[in-house]
C-alpha cells in the first residue's frame, strides 16, 4: 500500500538593496511570480524477500512533483532511502509449537545432534580399534531389519515402527552390494569370504578367490586369502567364533577355513578325490587351526582361536554311537569315516581348555578364567531362538554366547577379533516362515546391545550387517500398528482389506518359496519341508496369521525361498566406524576393519 | 505318479479322526489273527524290540511294509519303492523323522519336531504300532496274543495290546495287515544300520542347495507320496 506524505514549503522572495543617499519611493509591484515546486516523500512498505530488505521493512522515496498532480510518482523519485527491519534469528515457542511439540521433530533433531557429535568425535581421529566385533545376521536384509523392528516394538506394547532394534542405533550406516564373483544373488561362502578377506569371490566356495573351481582341490594353494581371524591371531590378539547355525557352515567356516565347497563340513562330504589331493575338511581345519596357521607362517607362533561356540558336533565325532554325546537326536550321531574324534582331539591338544556341549555345561564355565571355550551345542544347526527351549538339555542364546565370549576375550592386551553369527534367520526364510526369521533377528539385536553394554566403543569397532537378503517383503498398505506378522488392514479400517481377488492378504510375503502352510503353534519352521509346495494365493480369512506355524503366501514355487540380491544393510560404531558409508562393495567391510584395528600391519609381526 | 497305495497307507496308519468312537457295526465275526503270523503266546521280556510285516492291499494292489521298532526308534521300510523312513523319540518327546532314499543312497533330515505337524500322524502309536488310538474294546485271548476287535462304520481295527501293534485294519476299501512278526535282536539291529552310511541333508540346508538336482529329485519325489494336508484336525 503506497502512502503518501505531502510536505509544502512557501517559496518566498526577499530582497536587499543597496543603501547610498536617500531612499527612492517605491517602485511598482512586480507581477506574481510562477508557482512554487512541491516537493514530496513517498513511504512503500517493503514485504518480505525484497532484494534490498530481505527481512522487510520501509523504502522512502522523495521528489519533486513535477507534474504537480500531487502524487509522486516512479519517475518524479530523485532520491530511495531503505529503512529495513533487522533479521530475525530466533522464532518465537508459539510460532514452533506446532513443530517443538512433535516427537519426531525433537527426536529427529536428537538424532542429527547425536550424529553430529559421533562425527565431531571421529574428524581428525587416528584412534585405532584394539578390538573388532562382526556380527552378521545370515539373511537379515533390509525388509528383514525393518520386520523385526516393529515386532520387537509391538512386543513391547508400541505401535512398533518408530522402535529400533540395537544396531539401528549406530552413529554409522551403509550399504553393501552383496554379489558373488559369478553371481548376481549371492550365497553366504562367497559373501563371508569377501567380508573377512578383503576378496570378491565365488559362489560356494570359502577361503579361497575366484580362480578356484567349486568342487576341486586344484590350484587352491596358490588362491588361498587370508582372513581377518587369521591376521588377528599373528597380531597376537585373541579370537572367537559364535554362531547359532553348525560352526562349520559357510558363514562361521569363512573366518578360518578354505574349502572348494562349502559343504566339505567333515570328510564323509568330500569326494575321494578331493581328500587324495590333500584338500582337508572344514571340521578339521577348525580343531587344526593353530598348526596350520603356523605352518603356512613359518617362524610365526599362534596360540589358536580361544571360543568357538556354536552347533554342528556331527562333523566332528566319528560315525560311531559310543561317541555319541548324552543329547544326541540321531542313533549315530557322528559323520566322520576316518574314525577320529576331532573333540577329544581338540582336549588333547588344549587340555587347559574346556569342551560343554549343553546349556548347564555352559552355565558352568568360569568365562574370565577359561583358557579356551570349545562348544557344540546341538548335532546339527542350534536352534531356532523360538524353538529353544524344546532342545533336550537347553541351549545358550545367542546373547549368552557372545558375552562369554567378550568376558573371555576382552582379558588380552593385545585386544581380540569376533565374529557372531545368527545363522537361522536365513533357514527360517529359506522354509518360508518370517515368524521364525525375525524372532532370531530380535535375539541377534539383544545379542549385539550385550555387546555393546559389556565393551569400551572408544577402542573396539563393532559392525553389524548381513551376507544377504531373502525375498520377503513388506507392503499392502497396512495402518500404523498393524500387527506385523498380520492380514493388512488399511487406515481408518477395522477389517482386513480384501485386494482384488476378495481375499484378505497378509503385510509379510514371499515372491518364491514353498508357500503358504497353516502349521498353528508349530515353533519349528522346517516343517514345511515335509509337506508340498503351495504357491499362490490363498484364503486367509479364518487363518490366524501370527501364529508362529504360518507360513507366508509365496508366487513363484522353489524347493525353498530363495537369497535375495538387494543391497544389505551395515551399521558401525566405535573407531573406524566412519568409514562405514554410501554403498560399498562388501569386501570393503574387511577393509574397514584392517584399517581401523591395523589388522595387516599387526600381523606383520 | 503319486501311488494311490501311498495316500492309502498314509490314511490307514496316520489318521484318528473319529473312527474307533463310532458305533460299532452289528453281526461281524471276531477277528482271528492266522497262527503264521507267528504272534508267540508268551511276550518276549523285550518287546520294545521287534519286526512287523503289514500286507496293504488297495484297489488290486498289494504291498509289503517291514515295521521295526527299536525301543524309542522306529523304521519303516516298503511303503514307497526305494523309501525308507526312521523316527527317534527323544527324551523331550519330540521326534526325529530322516527319510532314506535308496535309490539315491542319501537321506534328509528333519529338526526334533512334534510329530503333529510333520507327518499329519496324533502320536507316537501311530508310527511305532502303526495304529493312531487304541481301539477302545475289551481284548480277548491272553498274553502275547491279547486282541482287541473293534467294528466301525469306516471299517475295522484290531490291535495286539500287550505288543501295542495294530494287526489288521480296514478302512476306506484298503486292509492292511499283520503276516508276519518276530523278535530276531541281530535282525532288527543290521536293518537299522543299513542305511548308516547314507549321507544325510538337514532339511534346514536344502536353502543352501539349490543347485544339487538330486536332493531336488530326492524332494519331490518324498513329497509326491504327501498328503497335501498342512495340520492335524
Amino acid at each position: 500500500m503506497r502512502k503518501l506524505l505531502i510536505t509544502t514549503v512557501l517559496a518566498s522572495a526577499a530582497t536587499l538593496a543597496g543603501c547610498d543617499g536617500d531612499d527612492g519611493a517605491p517602485g511598482t509591484p512586480g507581477a506574481d511570480g510562477a508557482p512554487g515546486q512541491v516537493s514530496l516523500v513517498r513511504q512503500d512498505a517493503l514485504t518480505v524477500g525484497d532484494a534490498n530488505c530481505p527481512n522487510g521493512g520501509t523504502a522512502i522515496n522523495s521528489g519533486i512533483d513535477t507534474d504537480s498532480d500531487g502524487a509522486l510518482a516512479d519517475s518524479e523519485v530523485t532520491a530511495t532511502n531503505f529503512n529495513c527491519r533487522p533479521g530475525r534469528t530466533v522464532l518465537t515457542s508459539a510460532e514452533l509449537n506446532a513443530s517443538l511439540s512433535n516427537s519426531y521433530f525433537s527426536g529427529g533433531r536428537k538424532t542429527v545432534a547425536a550424529t553430529r557429535a559421533a562425527v565431531d568425535a571421529r574428524a581428525g581421529s587416528n584412534r585405532r580399534a584394539k578390538n573388532v566385533i562382526l556380527f552378521v545376521g545370515d539373511g537379515m536384509g533390509i525388509s528383514t531389519v525393518t520386520a523385526a523392528r516393529i515386532l520387537d516394538g509391538q512386543d513391547k506394547g508400541m505401535p512398533g515402527e518408530e522402535n529400533q532394534l540395537s544396531f539401528g542405533r549406530f552413529p554409522f550406516t551403509g550399504l553393501a552390494k552383496t554379489y558373488n564373483v559369478d553371481a548376481q544373488t549371492p550365497d553366504s561362502a562367497g559373501t563371508m569370504t569377501a567380508m573377512v578377506t578383503g576378496v570378491k569371490t565365488d559362489v560356494g566356495t570359502i577361503g579361497y578367490d575366484e580362480d578356484v573351481v567349486r568342487g576341486t582341490c586344484e590350484a587352491t594353494q596358490a588362491n588361498e586369502l587370508v582372513t581377518a581371524l587369521e591376521l588377528a591371531e599373528l597380531a597376537g590378539m585373541s579370537t572367537g567364533i559364535v554362531s547359532t547355525a553348525r560352526i562349520t557352515h559357510a558363514t562361521p567356516a569363512a573366518t578360518y577355513a578354505k574349502a572348494a565347497n562349502r559343504n566339505w563340513e567333515d570328510i564323509s562330504d568330500m569326494p575321494a578325490a578331493a581328500v587324495t589331493a590333500g584338500c582337508k575338511d572344514i571340521a578339521d581345519q577348525l580343531v587344526s587351526f593353530e598348526a596350520n596357521l603356523e605352518s603356512k607362517f613359518p617362524g610365526r607362533d599362534v596360540d589358536g582361536i580361544e571360543v568357538v561356540m556354536g552347533g554342528g558336533r556331527r562333523h566332528f565325532l566319528p560315525r560311531d554311537a559310543a561317541a555319541n554325546s548324552p543329547d544326541a537326536r540321531s542313533s549315530v550321531e557322528g559323520d566322520r569315516t576316518d574314525g577320529r574324534n576331532l573333540v577329544t582331539e581338540w582336549q588333547a591338544a588344549y587340555p587347559a581348555g574346556e569342551y560343554v556341549f549343553d546349556q548347564a555345561g555352559f552355565d558352568a564355565l568360569n568365562v574370565e578364567t577359561a583358557d579356551k571355550i570349545f562348544a557344540l551345542f546341538n548335532e546339527s544347526h542350534m536352534q531356532y531362538e523360538i524353538d529353544r527351549a524344546n532342545d533336550v538339555r537347553g541351549e545358550p542364546s545367542i546373547a549368552e554366547m557372545t558375552a562369554a565370549a567378550i568376558q573371555r576375550l576382552d582379558n588380552d592386551p593385545d585386544g581380540f577379533f569376533l565374529s557372531v553369527e545368527s545363522g537361522r534367520i536365513d533357514h527360517s526364510h529359506h522354509a518360508g516362515n518370517a515368524h521364525g526369521a525375525l524372532r532370531d533377528t530380535i535375539a541377534f539385536s539383544e545379542a549385539i546391545q550385550r555387546a555393546v553394554d559389556l565393551v569400551d566403543l572408544n577402542e573396539t569397532l563393532i559392525i553389524v550387517t548381513a551376507d544377504h537378503g531373502h525375498v520377503m517383503t513388506l507392503g499392502g498398505y497396512p495402518k500404523r500398528g498393524n500387527p506385523i506378522l498380520g492380514k493388512v488392514v488399511r487406515v481408518g479400517k477395522t477389517d482386513a482389506h480384501l485386494a482384488a481377488d476378495d481375499l484378505p492378504h497378509t503385510t509379510v510375503t514371499y515372491s518364491n518359496g514353498r508357500g503358504f502352510r497353516d502349521l498353528g503353534n508349530n515353533t519349528n519352521p522346517d516343517a514345511s519341508y515335509g509337506l508340498p509346495i503351495d504357491t499362490g494365493r490363498k484364503d486367509l480369512t479364518s487363518v490366524n496369521t501370527l501364529a508362529p506355524g504360518f507360513h507366508q503366501e509365496a508366487l513363484v514355487p522353489t524347493g525353498s525361498e530363495t537369497h535375495s540380491g538387494e543391497d544389505v544393510g551395515v551399521y558401525a560404531t566405535g573407531p573406524g566406524a566412519e568409514l562405514v558409508a554410501g554403498t560399498q562393495e562388501q569386501n570393503a567391510i574387511f577393509h574397514v576393519m584392517d584399517r581401523a584395528a591395523n589388522l595387516v600391519t599387526r600381523a606383520g609381526g | 505318479m503319486k501311488s494311490n497305495l501311498s495316500a492309502v497307507f498314509a490314511v490307514l496308519i496316520l489318521t484318528a479322526c473319529s473312527e474307533a468312537d463310532s458305533p460299532a457295526a452289528v453281526g461281524n465275526a471276531p477277528f482271528v489273527l492266522p497262527a503264521s503270523v507267528g504272534v508267540p503266546s508268551v511276550c518276549p521280556d523285550d518287546r520294545a524290540f521287534l519286526h512287523a510285516r503289514y500286507r496293504i492291499a488297495a484297489g488290486g494292489e498289494t504291498r509289503m511294509l517291514d515295521l521295526y521298532r527299536r525301543a524309542n526308534e522306529v523304521l519303516h521300510v516298503g511303503r514307497e519303492p526305494d523309501l525308507a523312513e526312521y523316527w527317534r523319540r527323544l527324551p523331550n518327546d519330540r521326534i526325529v523323522h530322516t527319510r532314506f532314499f535308496d535309490d539315491y543312497g542319501r537321506g534328509i533330515e528333519y529338526e526334533p519336531s512334534d510329530l503333529l505337524s510333520v507327518t499329519g500322524a496324533q502320536n507316537w502309536a501311530a508310527l511305532s504300532g502303526l495304529a493312531p488310538v487304541r481301539p477302545d474294546a475289551e481284548a480277548s485271548g491272553e498274553g502275547c496274543t491279547a486282541l482287541a476287535d473293534r467294528h466301525t462304520v469306516f471299517g475295522r481295527i484290531a490291535y495286539l495290546t500287550e505288543l501295542d501293534l495294530m494287526a489288521y485294519r480296514r478302512t476306506y476299501g484298503a486292509t492292511i495287515s499283520l503276516v508276519a512278526l518276530d523278535f530276531d535282536r541281530d535282525a532288527i539291529d543290521a536293518a537299522f544300520r543299513e542305511r548308516d552310511d547314507y549321507p544325510l541333508v538337514d532339511f534346514a540346508d536344502v536353502g543352501d542347495m539349490e543347485n544339487d538336482d538330486e536332493l531336488a529329485r530326492m524332494m519331490a519325489k518324498s513329497f509326491m507320496e504327501r498328503r497335501d494336508h498342512g495340520h492335524a484336525h
